[in-house]
């Protein structure tokens, strides 16, 4: 009950299924089965004006070139996602100040200001990752930041942030990179996993050569850092316990992991957590339930490429987008090594889908970072965007066949889990080249249709609106937990309608580096109403909702079954 | 040239390196045809030390460079051979691998395209093309190329390899499996033409075809990682547990020694400066079975006199498992003499003079080593080897 008292002031509980307008287009005439969005970059429209600052030196510090992530949450409580950007830091030797971390408010139509000052939210150390999440289950998200150097926890006290790092025990020094909040313990609070990269110092930084040139040292050349697995205690407080969960892996041919994404792979009930490493082997940790977990990604085929190989893993996420109800993955990886698609089939196995997929020559040649499933034209089939960006800035000195800067790409789902190449006809922002790192996904402007954020080393922060495609139908979710964790991450939902039933989960952390939006959307192609929708929450209750009309979104509150208002 | 004239003046030519350049010059070319880079290299660097512009000593070098992996320094005989003969087809279409290898992907785009333009038949420049168009956003072209290159060269296993590979990154399963068997009729050899036919089957779905032919793979390359690592989760998939642990447990073995192996790589491209790290990888190349690639980690060290002594008893032990018994044996016999306590250089050189037929030194030896560790198990193992054979002379090789 104490979870619920924010909401019963709010005056929500009354209705069992919330319904808030959203933007839609009547009448519009179902879309043609290859129509597509465009997208366009409306950052500098919006009032986003963020450059991404990696204090690049002759030193070829590692750090530089990793970039800074972005999470979309709903800081202030107004039903809308804000944006929180993360930015880099001189070395030790640099005496400039370290810009800040920056926030903007969403002011509606697709307009932001910066409330950075007033918010709280700067940050400190070399920035890297973010995760939002209900941490204190006070009904707004907490932001965790992962840095090089002390990690930060930024309590939201009703839209302004307060660096509670000290006293929730999360301030762990060390190369932190991606995180995600899930409930591991399903004890109804939200606990933290945060990969984590190399050893290094500034100070003892070695100095490595690329063709004869200064260049930054390849992930060999470093000892892997275990990652961390933080229980929350339910009192502000969080405790460590990665060792004693068994994933605690470290040494010169263990961890670097840069992407981590929580899910149900095996549908047991138990979240699992997939951790995307740089030239070591991916983990995929089957949760037993009792805070330890397994690693069983060699069994389970997703620890190695289909030859065999450690790839050099940088974003991942999870989601069903062949339509069978299982969360299958993708993973990003190095040029010359393509990403990694792989395809659940059940009984805790996947089998490796890149080529079949059509993923495999068209990401053979880049270096990809950001990634994430979504259903960018509301087909009811989940699309896939990845970002790129090499990692040696001066490649083009020592490989004419690569480029600092690279285009990202857009792959439509076809329906069978096999995937076309739509960028070309997505707009110029996919034909731009950047050194592109971060992706979150969320509809900004409350249309309907997915927007993207994309951060890039050294380069502005681009926000690409999905212009949608009319005629095209789809909902939203928000969940509210009462014994699952407030948000409900972790959440599954499957949700029948035009004659399929879709399986889509309630997340934030995954990609590279970024938190996304957290409600769960869905496209639903033609059909004009969800005929019914399930709700299994990490409680395990499970909810039933019948004939809820197409665009628009819903708050779901955990048990509270009902009629569509 | 630093690092092949180096590795000459640590070795000299070979003991039965002729004199006569021609003859020099075949001799590497028939060590070349016994895929043996290492004494190709020493042959061919002989004829250079007394005619640095020789043609065909400069391309015997690159070759043997290339095949001991050190792409870089291959570079330097072909570019000398290119000034003096710019349209070389052959030339040509191995520098555009070498550039190809250390990712100068325009300059051996260039090359490989005035190869075919030169030469229509050259086959290899039409497989090598086809990888650098893939790796820069052209696999459709590579496909196009490739058909192109089996009209021109309908006999050539490589271009099928190449054609197939090609076709499985897009996904064409079905037009891909046809090319691998073809290339596996016209050679049977090719180990990763079969491991990518099983890939292809697997996902046929015919599970049972790809197993026969992973089996194969690890039967005629035993290392080969990938297809140890698809055989376990296939037998796995088959119901066949226990062949699916053992293939899992090969494969993780083998991934121990590689994941080193490439992070020693790594490392060495970062400081190629790190002696420590060469000799690790050196032996574990060894460890995998892959003696010529260990020399040629081996062959651009300098002659420190602090080093020159595990320089040596890695070159022997590499001469050894490439069952150049004469050469492993005086190499060894010059490492023994800095280091005469070292008993794994004496069992090597037991082992060498063993292999030369020459039980007398070996059983001396051997002998040494049970004076200094009298159950040394390698030596007794030994002991019982050389007293099983009847007592003759004889060289090796």
């Amino acid at each position: 009950m104490k979870r619920l008292a924010p909401l019963l002031a709010a005056g929500l509980l009354g209705a069992a299924v919330y319904g808030f307008l959203r933007w839609r287009r009547p009448g519009a005439p179902p879309a043609p089965a290859s129509a597509f969005p465009v997208f366009e970059d409306r950052a500098p429209a919006a009032g986003v004006d963020f450059l991404h600052r990696n204090f690049p030196t002759p030193e070829k510090y590692l750090i530089e070139t990793m970039g800074g992530g972005a999470a979309l949450l709903d800081a202030d409580g107004d039903g809308d996602l804000d944006l929180y950007l993360v930015q880099g830091a001189p070395p030790p030797q640099d005496p400039s100040p370290r810009p800040p971390n920056r926030l903007f408010r969403n002011e509606g139509g697709l307009r932001f200001r910066d409330v950075s000052g007033e918010s709280g939210a700067a940050g400190s150390g070399y920035g890297q990752g973010c995760a939002a999440g209900d941490a204190d289950g006070d009904g707004d998200p907490d932001l965790f930041l992962a840095n090089d150097g002390p990690d930060l926890f930024l309590r939201n006290l009703g839209g302004r942030f307060e660096d509670r790092t000290g006293s929730s025990g999360l301030g762990d020094r060390g190369w932190s990179t991606s995180a995600t909040f899930l409930d591991a313990d399903l004890d109804g609070d939200l606990d933290l996993y945060v990969a984590r990269y190399v050893k290094v110092e500034y100070a003892t930084h070695p100095r490595c050569l690329r063709a004869g040139r200064r260049g930054y040292c390849h992930p060999d050349t470093f000892e892997g850092l275990e990652d961390l697995f933080y229980r929350n205690e339910g009192d502000g407080t969080f405790v460590e316990r990665g060792r004693e969960g068994g994933v605690a892996l470290a040494g010169p041919t263990e961890g670097k992991g840069l992407g981590v994404v929580a899910g149900d792979f095996d549908e047991d009930g138990l979240p699992d957590l997939f951790v995307a490493n740089d030239s070591t082997p991916n983990h995929l940790y089957r949760g037993r339930g009792d805070w330890t977990y397994e690693d069983v990604a060699l069994v389970a085929g997703v620890a190695y490429s289909a030859a065999g190989r450690a790839q050099a893993g940088m974003g991942t996420d999870a989601a069903d987008f062949d339509g069978d109800g299982r969360l299958d993955l993708v993973v990003t990886n190095l040029n010359q090594e393509t990403n990694t698609m792989s395809r659940n089939l059940g009984g805790g196995t996947f089998e490796d889908v890149t080529e079949t997929s059509g993923l495999a020559a068209v990401s053979l040649p880049w270096v990809g970072f950001g990634a994430g499933f979504f259903d960018a034209d509301d087909d009811g089939a989940l699309d896939l965007l990845f970002v790129n960006g090499h990692v040696v800035d001066n490649v083009e000195e020592v490989d004419t066949g690569q480029t600092y800067r690279q285009p990202a790409f857009l792959m439509r789902n076809r329906g069978k889990g096999t995937f076309e190449d739509v960028s070309a006809r997505a707009g110029p922002v996919f034909g731009k080249r950047r050194v592109g790192r971060g992706a979150a996904f969320g509809d900004l402007d409350d249309d309907g249709f997915v927007d993207v954020v994309l951060t890039s080393v050294g380069e502005r922060v681009e926000i690409l609106r999905n212009g949608g495609v009319p005629g095209r139908h789809w909902v939203s979710f928000r969940l509210v937990g009462a014994r699952s964790a407030r948000d409900g991450l972790g959440a599954d939902l499957r949700v029948t309608a035009g004659g399929r039933t879709l399986r889509r989960c309630s997340k934030s952390g995954y990609s590279y580096l970024c938190a996304s939006d957290p409600r769960v959307h869905v496209g639903l192609g033609d059909a004009t109403r969800v005929d019914r929708l399930e709700v299994r929450w990490p409680s395990g209750r499970i909810d039933r909702l019948e004939g809820l009309a197409a665009d628009r979104g819903y708050v779901l509150l955990e048990g509270r079954e009902g009629p569509v208002p | 040239m630093r690092g092949f004239l180096l590795a000459a003046a640590i070795l000299g030519p070979p003991p039965s390196s002729p004199q006569d350049d021609a003859a020099a010059i075949a001799a590497g070319r028939a060590s070349l045809d016994r895929n043996d880079p290492a004494e190709a290299l020493r042959h061919f660097s002989s004829v250079l030390a007394r005619k640095p512009e020789e043609p065909g000593a400069l391309q015997g070098v690159a070759r043997s460079l290339l095949l001991l992996g050190r792409f870089e320094e291959a570079l330097v005989p072909l570019d000398r051979y290119a000034r003096a003969v710019p349209d070389h087809a052959g030339v040509r279409t191995m520098r555009g691998y070498v550039h190809h290898r250390i990712g100068k992907a325009r300059e051996a785009e260039a090359d490989l395209r005035r190869a075919i333009e030169l030469q229509p038949e050259s086959a290899g420049a039409y497989a090598v093309l086809a990888q650098v168009l893939r790796g820069t956003s052209r696999t459709d072209e590579s496909v196009g190329l490739l058909r192109k290159g089996i009209e021109r060269c309908p006999r050539d296993a490589e271009i099928r390899q190449e054609l197939g590979e090609s076709l499985a990154l897009l996904g064409r399963d079905r037009e891909a499996e046809p090319e691998f068997r073809e290339a596996l009729a016209l050679d049977p050899g090719r180990v990763e033409a079969r491991f990518r036919l099983g890939t292809v089957l697997e996902r046929g779905p015919r599970p049972g075809e790809a197993i026969a032919e992973w089996e194969r793979v690890v039967r005629e390359k035993p290392s080969h990682r990938g297809a140890w690592y698809r055989l376990a989760r296939a037998y796995a998939a088959a119901g066949r547990a226990e062949e699916g642990r053992a293939a899992l447990a090969r494969f993780r073995e083998i991934s121990t020694l590689e994941e080193r192996q490439e992070a020693l790589r790594n490392r060495l491209k970062a400081y190629p400066g790190d002696l420590a790290a060469r000799f690790e990888l050196a032996e574990a190349l060894l460890s995998l079975g892959e003696p010529a690639a260990a020399i040629g980690w081996l062959i651009d060290l300098p002659d420190d006199p602090a080093t020159r002594g595990r320089t040596l008893a890695l070159f022997g032990r590499a001469e050894l498992a490439l069952r150049h018994f004469e050469s492993a044996a005086a190499i060894l016999a010059r490492a023994k003499a800095l280091a005469p306590e070292d008993l794994s250089v004496r069992l090597d050189l037991a082992r060498s003079h063993l292999g030369a037929r020459r039980l007398g030194p070996a059983a001396e030896e051997v002998r040494e080593v049970l004076a200094r560790s009298p159950g040394n198990a390698g030596a007794l193992a030994l002991e019982t080897e050389i007293g099983a054979l009847p007592a003759t002379r004889g060289s090796g090789r």
